[in-house]
């Protein structure tokens, strides 16, 4: 069994943990769901037991164009609808969703889907810095260093291959910033008045 | 052979039967500059959406091949059964975004613009919703299915979905429990409170059920088709775009970039704190849109209908060998045609001749 199926493994229960917060925001809940998604898929897949490539590809794809830039709108703006509300979280996932989709498809650029996802988490470590959040700082740190370290295709350690770095770093990151980022449940001041709906 | 184009005359010679039994029964389904309203819309949207399909074709192909994960049996039903029950509970997804978000609803408005309910409002059809649709049956191509079956059961689905808006067929007893029919979809399209944002099935009604956005049709309260902000216009091109000007002009006009984001992306209705609430729906008094017009302006309407028609079935039958310069020439003529026959009706000038 190659050890990516245990840091998958890793990666899955973390997300499983994040899931079950309830206090967190629904965005960041949904980026846990997507990130584990991929996790759980990716240990069916490193064990052996029931290897489903395209999705595990399709899963990873979905986690770089919407988890991250999830994570980083719902630190950046804790009350907004995206962060909170259902709809709008998911009116966002699936607009990210095929901007990813389409990049990696259509224009075959995978390179600007990385740019997008690390951009995504340097915003998470800018927004951490500036509102003096070193907590959540240091995790969303721990999730670039992750990323980085699979992206130079670092193996510094016999067993432990480039994707691991990446398991660990992305469980690590959102352990952190689920334990300590100010992320609150306020509701918008706004009153929609969806019932009228037409 | 393009499968659309057994639509036009299939749903032609369904509207003749509606007419004809209407009439035996005595009563008025269908009005002329309505209908012929939809026929037009129906028209112009087949017009973009054989050339829009490429993109759902395109996009769906491309997943299937990258990241479809199981191979299935085309010779089995069971497989043909399975990715129909699938893609009509996504259609409920797509359907349910039509209407929930304002955005798309620029694009379906145009569907439920009639004021009357016949078999021709089956037909009137958005030209603007190919863009977005696609998104929705991606879990489809993660399956594997393959494309043949997914064009197959999307026509299915559609075709199912014209014989539906009727008010000639009652209640269909058992049918009603996991079917969508003639009288749940009735309430769909209706305006009256009880039916917002309700019954959004294709084929199942279960969805709605499961979903929380299942009504029944009252006796108590008939209903009124149409929508809260009606289109006034018989002009196919503009009833494509209105609403989606409507959204510009509250995006500029609402303060915040928070709340211009919600003019695009919250419910049709929503609107920012503090402004003026919306006027209650009262039934009674809902007055349908009609406009003075003298009878030959109504035979220009029929026969630049029916000649649309025939360039349409032209179109959709040698579409597959034209070059793309061809049919966007040709696509673009139509919608011409169709926006000069809608500015005709509504002419201030013809108008007042047809008072005096």
């Amino acid at each position: 069994m190659s050890s990516l199926a245990y840091t998958d493994g890793f990666l899955s229960l973390v997300c499983l943990w994040v899931l079950t917060r309830t206090n967190l925001p629904l965005a960041v809940r949904m980026a846990a769901a997507l990130l584990g998604s991929a996790a759980v898929l990716g240990v069916l897949r490193f064990s052996a037991l029931y290897p489903l490539v395209p999705w595990h590809q399709f899963a990873s794809l979905m986690g770089a164009s919407v988890a991250f830039p999830l994570l980083a709108v719902s630190l950046a703006w804790p009350d907004s609808a995206v962060a909170q509300r259902l709809k709008f979280t998911v009116i966002f996932s699936v607009a990210m969703a095929v901007l990813g989709l389409l990049l990696v498809t259509v224009a075959q650029k995978r390179m600007l889907l990385d740019v997008l996802t690390v951009l995504s988490v340097l915003a998470l470590v800018g927004i951490s810095v500036k509102r003096t959040w070193w907590a959540a700082a240091l995790a969303s740190a721990c999730m670039l260093t992750g990323l980085l370290l699979f992206a130079a295709k670092f193996s510094a350690m016999v067993w432990l291959v480039p994707g691991d770095y990446l398991h660990i770093g992305v469980a690590l990151g959102l352990l952190g910033l689920a334990r300590t980022a100010a992320w609150t449940n306020e509701p918008l001041g706004d009153t929609p008045q969806e019932a009228l709906a037409h | 052979m393009n499968p659309f184009l057994l639509v036009v005359p299939v749903s032609l010679l369904m509207i003749a039967v509606e007419l004809f039994v209407a009439h035996r029964r005595g009563v008025q389904v269908y009005r002329l500059k309505d209908s012929i309203t939809s026929l037009n819309i129906g028209a112009t949207s087949q017009f973009v959406i054989t050339l829009g399909a490429f993109i759902s074709v395109s996009m769906y192909t491309l997943i299937l091949e990258k990241f479809g994960a199981f191979v299935w049996d085309t010779a089995n039903p069971l497989t043909w059964v399975l990715a129909l029950v699938l893609y009509d509970f996504f259609y409920y997804w797509v359907h349910r975004t039509g209407h929930e978000v304002n955005f798309f609803w620029a694009s379906h408005v145009i569907h439920h613009s009639s004021e009357e309910f016949n078999l021709s409002t089956a037909l009137r059809q958005s030209a603007t919703g190919f863009y977005f649709k696609w998104v929705f049956y991606i879990p489809l191509a993660l399956l594997g299915f393959p494309l043949k079956v997914f064009l197959a059961v999307g026509f299915i689905d559609l075709v199912y979905q014209i014989w539906v808006h009727t008010r000639l067929v009652g209640r269909l007893g058992f049918l009603e429990w996991f079917l969508v029919t003639p009288s749940n979809h009735r309430v769909h399209h209706g305006q009256n409170d009880y039916c917002l944002d309700k019954n959004y099935g294709g084929i199942f009604s279960v969805w709605d059920r499961m979903f929380g956005t299942y009504a029944d049709e009252r006796a108590s309260e008939p209903v009124v088709y149409g929508v809260r902000k009606p289109l006034h216009s018989w002009n196919p091109i503009w009833g494509n775009v209105n609403h989606y000007v409507l959204i510009w002009q509250a995006v500029r006009s609402t303060p915040g970039w928070r709340n211009k984001l919600m003019c695009v992306f919250a419910g049709p209705s929503w609107q920012p704190a503090g402004a003026t609430p919306l006027p209650e729906f009262v039934p009674a008094q809902f007055e349908r849109f009609d406009t003075p017009a003298p009878p030959w302006m109504l035979w220009v309407g029929l026969i630049s209908c029916a000649l649309g028609m025939l360039v349409l079935s032209y179109y959709l039958a040698v579409q597959k060998n034209l070059g793309t310069g061809p049919s966007l020439a040709i696509a673009a003529g139509a919608l011409l045609f169709y926006f000069v026959v809608g500015l005709l009706w509504q002419s201030p000038r013809i108008q007042k001749a047809a008072h005096v």
